[in-house]
């Protein structure tokens, strides 16, 4: 892990403070970078309860959905694989529940904070926005609330989740592709206005109390 | 541009898959085999005119592997199949496998 005190962000260069005063409500594509979300990453056989009890949230079963609770958010990756998303700092504490939950299973979980870097896209454009980079289907009917997906966009490899019902988006991307993917963003929602818009600070994640 | 119904994630667009070549190659003892059976076994391949067992990757997606039969001259997909199964039965329907 790198010290805390090293960590940059890869958009950090971009000065994105001084530029979120443009006016939110009036644009058409909002973006935001959501800085430091503490992922993990489990593989293997899991105890689904036994996940649910240490963490708050559970994996989902089913291929491309995502499920929420207790702060944090459990993404399908694969048959035997799922991100776990939470606030800002939470890695190790995560990690350290997760391992405990699941010593004597055949399964690994490895904090992968530093490896993916989180961009949220939202406002009336958001969804049209990704389409025009990315091969899914974003019609709302097939691709709503709660799923995810991995796909590209642009030239550049992502995790899609659609949050909630607002058309709001959480692309997990590549660090050393976050540059990449927020450039594109810029020019793909320029004809209609992009505003930048920082993240309100999120609360904490505490372990669920024990029964 | 093909349409691939992945067995886990359902259809996605052919870019986000990689062809793995032909399925169901079978790899002789190394300790029997004559240099000719590994050799064949290595290199020698089928480009049928038709129907095509192979192997596909999603590997922008579940990277997960699987099988699929399409037609090298229409590239209909007849069938997607699991990685460790057998091919079955085409019918013709395009709808086998899934």
């Amino acid at each position: 892990m790198a010290e805390s005190y090293l960590r940059q962000s890869p958009l950090a260069h971009r000065g994105l403070e001084s530029r979120a005063d443009g006016d939110a409500d009036a644009a058409a594509l909002v973006l935001t970078e959501r800085r430091f979300l503490a992922k993990v990453n489990v593989r293997g056989k899991t105890d689904p309860a036994a996940v649910k009890r240490a963490t708050g949230v559970a994996l989902p079963a089913e291929p491309n959905t995502a499920d929420g609770g207790n702060n944090l958010h459990a993404l399908w990756l694969g048959p035997a694989e799922w991100l776990i998303v939470g606030p800002p700092g939470a890695e190790k504490a995560v990690e350290a529940c997760l391992v405990e939950a699941l010593s004597g299973a055949s399964a690994a979980v490895v904090d992968v904070t530093e490896g993916r870097s989180t961009i949220r896209v939202s406002g009336p454009m958001a969804r049209d926005a990704i389409a025009m980079g990315c091969p899914l289907d974003l019609h709302p009917r097939v691709f709503g609330a709660g799923r995810c997906a991995q796909s590209f966009i642009g030239r550049g490899p992502v995790v899609l989740h659609q949050v909630d019902d607002g058309g709001v988006f959480d692309i997990h991307v590549e660090r050393s592709q976050a540059d990449y993917l927020w450039a594109w963003f810029e020019t793909a929602g320029a004809p209609y206005g992009v505003a930048v818009v920082l993240e309100p600070a999120t609360p904490n994640w505490r372990r669920p109390r024990r029964r | 541009m093909l349409l691939i119904v992945c067995p886990w994630c359902g259809e996605r667009e052919h870019s986000e898959f990689s062809c793995g070549g032909e399925g169901h190659i079978a790899r002789p003892d190394p300790r029997t085999a004559t240099d000719e059976e590994w050799a064949d076994y290595l290199f020698m391949r089928q480009n049928p005119k038709g129907v095509h067992h192979e192997r596909w990757f999603h590997v922008h997606g579940c990277r997960q592997w699987f099988h699929m039969a399409r037609d090298t001259v229409t590239h209909e997909i007849l069938a997607v199949y699991g990685i460790a199964e057998k091919p079955p039965a085409l019918d013709g329907s395009g709808e086998g496998g899934r």
